[in-house]
């Protein structure tokens, strides 16, 4: 792994497992790409689920799960990112009212793998280490 | 289920040399033995699958956290 490390938001996975435009830049760039380490936040795996179930799609649960955990390396939420979490999203709301602490935890995360957060969140606006591609 | 084998694997580019520990079954098919050198490729191709693995909506909305109230509390 030389590339620098990249961690998927739920927005960047539910891109990709639909193969929008959006998510085939993504997947070429990325995923596709050797020697990129690509880390999800396990909290990405809980929101993919509640999303798919609100929408009536619970049986396609089980294989957007599997296939993100299949073409990335699932982190859960460590001590040091629960700590950076709570400052964090204080930080994001000055800048954002409608952050929340979902945003802070991915971005608490990436920035503990060292990771770029690839997110079209605007809330991460202005953020170095957040890019949307 | 098949017993682990161990499997000396030399990377040609890097010059030196590695053991990966794979499923017998890998083993035999791929008739890896110990000693002579194979590609391992570890990834992206696996890693693309992960493309389209949802079919795709007429009308494809973006993820958006905050439209979705999850965490309306926080």
């Amino acid at each position: 792994m030389t590339a620098n490390p990249v961690a998927f938001d739920t927005w960047a996975w539910w891109e990709v497992l639909h193969a929008t435009p959006t998510g085939e830049k993504l997947a070429k760039k990325y995923l596709e790409a050797p020697g990129v380490r690509v880390v999800t936040a396990d909290l990405a795996l809980v929101e993919l689920s509640a999303k798919l179930a609100r929408e009536g799609r619970a049986d396609e649960i089980h294989r957007a799960l599997a296939a993100v955990e299949a073409a990335s390396e699932v982190v859960p939420i460590s001590l040091s990112a629960a700590e950076a979490s709570g400052p964090l999203l204080v930080e994001l709301r000055k800048v954002n009212r409608e952050a929340s602490l979902a945003d802070a935890v991915m971005l608490a995360v990436a920035r503990g793998e060292g990771a770029r957060l690839i997110s079209g969140d605007q809330c991460f606006a202005g953020q170095k280490d957040v890019a949307s591609g | 289920m098949a017993q682990p084998a161990e499997v000396t694997v030399v990377p040609k580019r890097i010059g030196g040399s590695i053991v990966l520990f794979l499923p017998a079954e890998v083993v035999r098919k791929r008739r890896i033995r110990e000693g002579v050198p194979v590609r391992v490729t570890i990834g992206p191709e696996a890693r693309a699958k992960a493309l389209g693995a949802l079919k795709r909506r007429r009308r494809h909305r973006q993820f958006d956290r905050h439209e979705e109230g999850f965490w309306d509390d926080s």
